[in-house]
């Protein structure tokens, strides 16, 4: 590798190499500062109340899944208390995550055991609208999604969510 | 259902499936490591998922996830390994100045355009728990990863490593693999840290612990391979201390902050390479991790590869995007280096396209940073599409730029040292297809019988394929079939040497190449090298006890050349053990018998016979016919009188021709067959050679022929083995008689279907 200690190539390679760590350092530095990322609002959400027309002891769970600015979403209505099972049911709404919003929506059939006020015309899956905000305030208590659901033709339900404690997925490889 | 149980079925369902859709992968000549991959993304939401997703639920619920993990990090630990000991540190110095340049710059450029992208890219697919120098360093890391394991394999597919373009692509892929590495492990650190300054001193441990693994690691190895070299066996105390010693490193490294793979990479590079240990090592480690443990990881990472989420065109876009960036970080930097190092443009090209095959090595870096959370299942998803994409379009690619022809003419050494330089242009071309050189003495003296040294300028290709089944085993590394060829070229030199007589050996110009399939690969060289006729020994195959079975079948049934299968059955005198080789007495060629019935594959036998004939003085052919009972008489065809009178008298009067009735032609063969030194048969119905409706031959008159055989079979309509013989003068009279029938010569030589007799 004698060749390598010519001045030229000794040289070229220290532009190269230079030119790259301060290319890098300038994008990271730009990035860092003006680029803002969407928050980490992945995680299952229990609402604090029944949804309409479902028995009262059950609760609505909505699994949020975020790559950045892309949502997918399952909504789940289930006991209250019970235990998170089903977590990699397909998610079946689709969103985004536009001017700090939730917006999610797709077909879903977890209000086949409800009670819907809007004509029961025995459709399994029913289109619902999820619009809302997150708000993760203090670092110790969890966020909350507060924000209206929309099911069919029905008039929105305000609802108000918690962020189950996320069992930290322990870092597996 | 227990997990045990449930986890057991899984992994019988992807071992299954890895090996059926490698094997159609295999088929569309890509590597088979890709239809792995592809098998494991199938078995995950993409395809499973999608159309059976009850189904997909209960073999794949979440509850056994984590147990695949665990296995799939195993596999992947001594997978790293292996990498390792193929790592030849020759690679790394590399021949060529410009290797080292090209390969700097191939990781400068698409580590910069990834940097680039990410300020596209963070906003949108990543969220504020990840660091922006983070997601930037894995991305740009992502990107400048080129998979050496899968670039050396089709290098050494495509017979490139002994080229020029061959080694600088191999020492190109060993310097980028290392460096990207180091980048993944810096990012792995900023990640963890996430912070540059915070991963300063996860960076500073692992330099040294490379650097303590690297000599103080391989000065112990050194030792072992040493012990090795005295005991001559691997065993199983050593072997597990070995294994002891990956595994460890593998945690000592994920103790310092990178990854559990370099710890078990590092230990396999610090093995002392081309030793006996190191061989051994790799084929006791390799076949239970390539075959089981490695698709359960491609498995593990396909049940996390979801094509579903990409279901808007915008979506869709920003993969094309990342696949543009990717291919052309790669491919410009490449080219470009290359060109300004004084490469030319098609070699340029090349090197560019294999440059960017990404396979193995970037899904395991995608796992990793998926694991890690720097990249989401979305980005996930679309760069191991990149990967797939770069990988699979490489061998079509490279095929396409640059023509494997020209290739071969950069050959860094000539693969003929020490052998008669080819003679300019020959005439006549024999192709032998030569399993093992031990024992095809025979074949190859009739194949010299039939080329002749002074009839016309031909030339004998004995072809040695060198059969790579095993994907990704130690023994496909260029290296180790550079190994190979070189073994096989000798043992074909001392088969050569042993040829009779001494004039016949100029002619004989050995091929010898790796393939995976080899009867393809014979078709298809002799389409190359135009031979005139394949001629091949017979094999009995595995299964069958055809004769004209198994390889032999395939290559009759494919080829566009003239054939000739050759029986051999003249008996072995038992030799003694101390004579090395086994010197066998050149065969016999003094007694010829041709069964002739009006047909093409006769015609043929019968031209190759006059070829002998002519090449051997002292040779006599009898040309017999059958006459069916009540059937009017056979008459010679005028066409055949008219080549007889042709030729010169004293080999005119080497020929008899002998009519005889009977009423099963291939019992008369058979019968008159005794006492004959050799047999040509044409491949008809006649003498119990025919084709039936499978493809398969009935090989009858092979069984029960009492001399040695030669089946014929013709395919080509314009070959003709008999334009030199008919012009051929005696050598004794010196004088040219040809000149009889002048009208009948021109007929003769023009008629485009060959000799037809």
């Amino acid at each position: 590798m004698k060749g390598h200690f010519h001045p030229k190539t000794l040289l070229f390679y220290g532009t190269m190499i230079g030119s790259v760590l301060i290319l890098f350092r300038i994008t990271s530095a730009y990035g860092e500062k003006h680029l803002k990322a969407p928050p980490d609002i992945n995680g299952r959400y229990i609402s604090t109340q029944a949804p309409p027309g479902c028995p009262d002891s059950t609760r609505l769970a909505l699994t949020l899944l975020q790559s950045g600015i892309y949502l997918h979403g399952a909504v789940h209505v289930e006991e209250t208390g019970a235990e998170a099972k089903s977590a990699q049911d397909k998610p079946t709404l689709d969103g985004r995550w536009e001017q700090s919003q939730v917006v999610l929506s797709g077909p879903t059939g977890a209000f086949a055991n409800c009670n819907l006020t809007a004509a029961s015309d025995g459709a399994v899956n029913r289109e619902v609208n999820i619009q809302g905000q997150i708000n993760s305030s203090a670092s110790d208590t969890p966020a909350t999604l507060t924000g209206a659901l929309t099911i069919a033709d029905s008039p929105p339900w305000q609802f108000s969510a918690e962020r189950q404690a996320v069992a930290q997925k322990s870092s597996d490889h | 259902m227990s997990t045990v149980v449930l986890v057991l079925i899984e992994v019988l369902l992807v071992i299954g499936l890895s090996r059926l859709v490698g094997l159609g992968f295999r088929w569309l000549r890509q590597p088979l490591v890709i239809g792995e991959i592809v098998a494991g993304i199938m078995l995950g939401p993409s395809l499973f998922g999608l159309v059976a997703p009850d189904l997909a639920n209960a073999l794949f619920p979440a509850e056994a996830v984590p147990f695949l993990n665990v296995l799939s990090q195993v596999g992947l630990i001594f997978f790293m390994f292996l990498i390792g000991l193929e790592l030849d540190p020759k690679y790394l110095s590399g021949q060529l100045e410009i290797a080292v340049l090209t390969s700097h710059v191939s990781i400068v450029v698409p580590f910069s355009l990834g940097a680039i992208l990410s300020l596209l890219l963070y906003p949108l697919v990543s969220n504020d728990a990840v660091s922006f120098t983070a997601f930037a360093l894995f991305l740009g890391a992502a990107m400048s990863i080129t998979a050496f394991p899968v670039l050396a394999r089709i290098i050494t597919e495509n017979n490139l490593q002994g080229t020029r373009l061959g080694t600088l692509a191999l020492t190109c892929a060993a310097v980028d693999d290392v460096t990207a590495w180091c980048l993944l492990a810096m990012a792995i650190a900023v990640t963890r840290t996430n912070s540059v300054v915070g991963a300063l001193p996860t960076l500073f441990t692992s330099a040294i612990y490379i650097g303590f693994m690297l000599t103080v690691g391989r000065w112990f190895l050194k030792r072992l391979a040493m012990h090795y070299q005295r005991t001559g066996k691997l065993t199983q105390f050593v072997l597990a201390g070995i294994y002891m010693g990956v595994v460890a490193s593998a945690l000592i490294t994920e103790i310092i902050g990178i990854h559990l793979i370099f710890g078990a990479f590092l230990i396999g590079a610090a093995m002392p390479k081309h030793e006996g240990l190191t061989r051994e090592l790799a084929g006791k480690t390799e076949d239970f991790v390539l075959t089981f443990l490695l698709p359960i990881f491609f498995a593990y990472s396909g049940l996390r590869t979801e094509i579903g989420l990409l279901n808007t065109p915008q979506l869709w876009l920003l993969c094309l995007a990342v696949l543009a960036v990717a291919i052309f970080g790669k491919f410009v930097g490449t080219y470009v280096a290359a060109r300004v190092g004084g490469i030319r443009h098609a070699e340029a090209t090349a090197l560019g396209w294999l440059m960017n095959t990404r396979g193995l090595t970037e899904l395991i870096v995608l796992n990793i940073g998926l694991s890690l959370g720097v990249i989401s299942p979305l980005l996930f998803t679309m760069l191991v599409i990149m990967a797939l994409v770069t990988t699979f379009m490489t061998s079509p690619l490279l095929e396409w730029s640059y023509s494997k022809d020209r290739m071969r003419q950069d050959l860094i050494e000539p693969s003929e040292a020490g052998l008669e330089p080819m003679p300019e242009s020959p005439t006549y071309r024999i192709l032998v297809p030569v399993a093992n050189p031990n024992t095809q003495q025979g074949l190859m003296q009739l194949a010299t019988a039939i080329a002749g040294t002074n009839l016309q300028s031909a030339v004998v290709h004995p072809l040695n394929l060198v059969l790579l089944e095993e994907d990704y085993a130690y023994a496909s590394t260029p290296a180790e079939a550079d190994r190979l060829i070189a073994r096989q070229q000798e043992q074909l030199e001392i088969l050569i040497e042993s040829l009779e007589p001494p004039e016949a050996r100029q002619v004989v110009h050995p091929i010898i190449r790796i393939s995976n399939d080899v009867a393809r690969e014979t078709l298809q060289i002799a389409d190359r090298e135009q031979a005139d006729l394949i001629l091949m020994g017979w094999h009995r195959p595995a299964f069958s006890d055809n004769r004209l079975g198994g390889r032999v079948g395939q290559i009759l049934s494919g080829s566009k050349t003239d054939v000739a299968v050759f029986v051999d059955k003249q008996p072995i005198e038992k030799q003694p053990i101390e004579k090395q080789p086994a010197e066998k007495q050149p065969i016999r060629l003094n007694k010829l018998l041709v069964p002739y019935k009006s047909g093409i594959h006769n015609d043929l036998g019968l031209e190759l016979a006059l070829r002998i004939l002519v090449n051997h003085p002292e040779c006599h052919l009898t040309v017999l016919r059958v006459n069916l009972p009540n059937q009017p008489p056979d008459e010679l065809s005028y066409e055949f009188r008219g080549v007889l009178s042709q030729l010169y008298e004293s080999l005119r009067d080497r020929i008899t021709l002998s009519v005889v009735e009977s009423a099963e032609p291939l019992q008369a063969v058979v019968a008159a067959s005794e006492g004959v030194d050799l047999t040509i048969a044409g491949a008809s119905r006649e003498w119990g050679i025919e084709r039936q409706t499978l493809g398969k031959y009935t090989d009858a008159l092979a069984v029960k022929c009492d001399s040695s055989l030669l089946i014929t079979r013709r395919y080509s309509q314009v070959t003709s083995h008999m334009a030199a013989v008919l012009t051929a003068t005696d050598p004794a009279s010196g004088s040219d008689v040809a000149s009889n029938n002048t009208a009948n010569s021109d007929a003769a030589n023009n008629n485009p279907s060959g000799a037809k007799l």
